[in-house]
């Protein structure tokens, strides 16, 4: 656990003065939001969105959000697979989803992405989340997070809403709060769907897309501070 | 919880297709779930969905295969009734055909949330007359089905009907009885 106080200075007294739990266990630093707003950056965002690609490196399998997402916090862990790797795993193992059409094929459970992890050495979880302090929380531990969430509200694309139901998977990969009150203002992800690595999602939008869509997350039941180096 | 009447909000009933273990354990993420919509061909009240793969692209509407799943839950008790590959247990005699390509919303996310509030005011008024038997208002049962009609997309229609038959002959006026 690295020695850093989060949220230094005086806070007030009628604020949570800190994140729950016992503390912070990754990287963080002060940056700026994409709105101006001073923040406090929570996890090794940089470091995990190196990890991050577009998915579809297996043109028979082109529906594998939840298999770049375990490729992701597999390669977190240590574990050098690639996105192949996985689908072949998966096929194998009846872990996901063989359509016959391409551009459905490799979809994954929330309890197949835990099992595709414990079967490459990093033990998981599926976990109902109560709040965003709760997904937080487990970013601050450095544990691996898949989140179940609505593709619409992510992408802030009403044709993906689809009643705001989950449907794709994103690894979390950091945090941000306000460095006076220590609220959280949004999250980092890395999207296998878009490509894009550490984009940010405001704390609204995470509340809408994962929290509003079920809560439904698959967590590491072991840390790392940071991505390999 | 179930209400007043002894039937569990649509809200509810949504969330638990959401958060329902199944979910997790049987049906891939990726998966499209339909809207829960109310049926009694099981014999008791409950919502039932079809679940179909899906291909997403941002800024583009899905693509959906047949359905592959269904799955029905009470709407007094909130168990789980019936979950089954349609490869094993077709919902229908008939073919379901696809892939289909969902039409563009043309519509914002703040009023495609706003259909689906008034659509479960609607339902939450509407089905426990439907679930019991009794009359309902014609003009009631009018706008629940406009209603449908403007939140379930029309490619899919035809996967709705299938699966709850019932539903679709109460609202075009014939006693489900």
């Amino acid at each position: 656990m690295i020695d850093f106080d989060p949220f230094p200075g005086d806070v007030p007294g009628d604020l949570p003065p800190s994140p729950p739990d016992s503390g912070i266990d990754v990287p963080a630093h002060l940056d700026v939001l994409p709105d101006g707003r001073e923040t406090l950056v929570i996890g090794d965002v940089a470091g995990l969105a190196e990890l991050a690609h577009r998915q579809g490196e297996v043109p028979e399998f082109q529906g594998t959000c939840g298999i770049c997402s375990c490729e992701g916090v597999l390669r977190r862990f240590g574990v050098e697979v690639s996105e192949r790797d996985l689908v072949e795993h998966a096929v194998t193992n009846g872990l996901c989803e063989v359509t016959g059409n391409p551009d459905t094929s490799g979809a994954t459970t929330m309890e197949g992405q835990a099992r595709i992890l414990g079967d490459f050495g990093v033990p998981a979880h599926v976990e109902y989340g109560h709040s965003l302090e709760d997904l937080a929380a487990n970013v601050e531990h450095g544990r691996g997070i898949i989140i179940a969430a609505n593709a619409g509200e992510l992408w802030q694309d009403p044709d993906s809403w689809e009643g705001g139901r989950p449907n794709h998977a994103v690894t979390v990969t950091g945090v941000a709060r306000d460095p006076s009150d220590g609220s959280v203002e949004g999250f980092f992800v890395n999207d296998s769907g878009t490509g894009e690595a550490g984009k940010f999602v405001d704390a609204a939008t995470m509340e809408a897309a994962w929290l509003q869509a079920g809560g439904r997350s698959v967590v590491t039941d072991v840390t790392s501070p940071v991505g390999p180096r | 919880m179930a209400t007043a009447v002894g039937f569990i909000p649509y809200a509810t009933i949504q969330e638990e297709f959401s958060q329902h273990a199944l979910r997790s354990a049987e049906v891939p993420v990726e998966h499209y779930v339909s809207a829960p919509l109310p049926t009694l061909r099981w014999g008791t009240p409950a919502y039932a969905v079809f679940i179909c793969p899906a291909a997403r692209v941002r800024g583009m509407p899905p693509r959906l295969d047949a359905p592959d799943r269904w799955w029905a839950i009470s709407a007094e008790s909130r168990r789980s009734l019936v979950y089954a590959l349609t490869k094993a247990v077709p919902y229908t005699p008939e073919p379901l055909t696809g892939p289909v390509v969902l039409s563009p919303t043309g519509r914002s996310l703040a009023a495609l949330k706003e259909d689906a509030r008034v659509l479960g005011e609607l339902l939450d008024e509407a089905v426990p007359g439907f679930f019991r038997g009794e009359a309902v208002a014609a003009e009631l049962r009018e706008d629940l089905a406009a209603q449908l009609r403007a939140v379930l997309p029309g490619e899919v229609w035809p996967w709705h009907r299938a699966l709850t038959p019932d539903l679709f002959a109460w609202l075009e006026g014939a006693d489900h009885a």
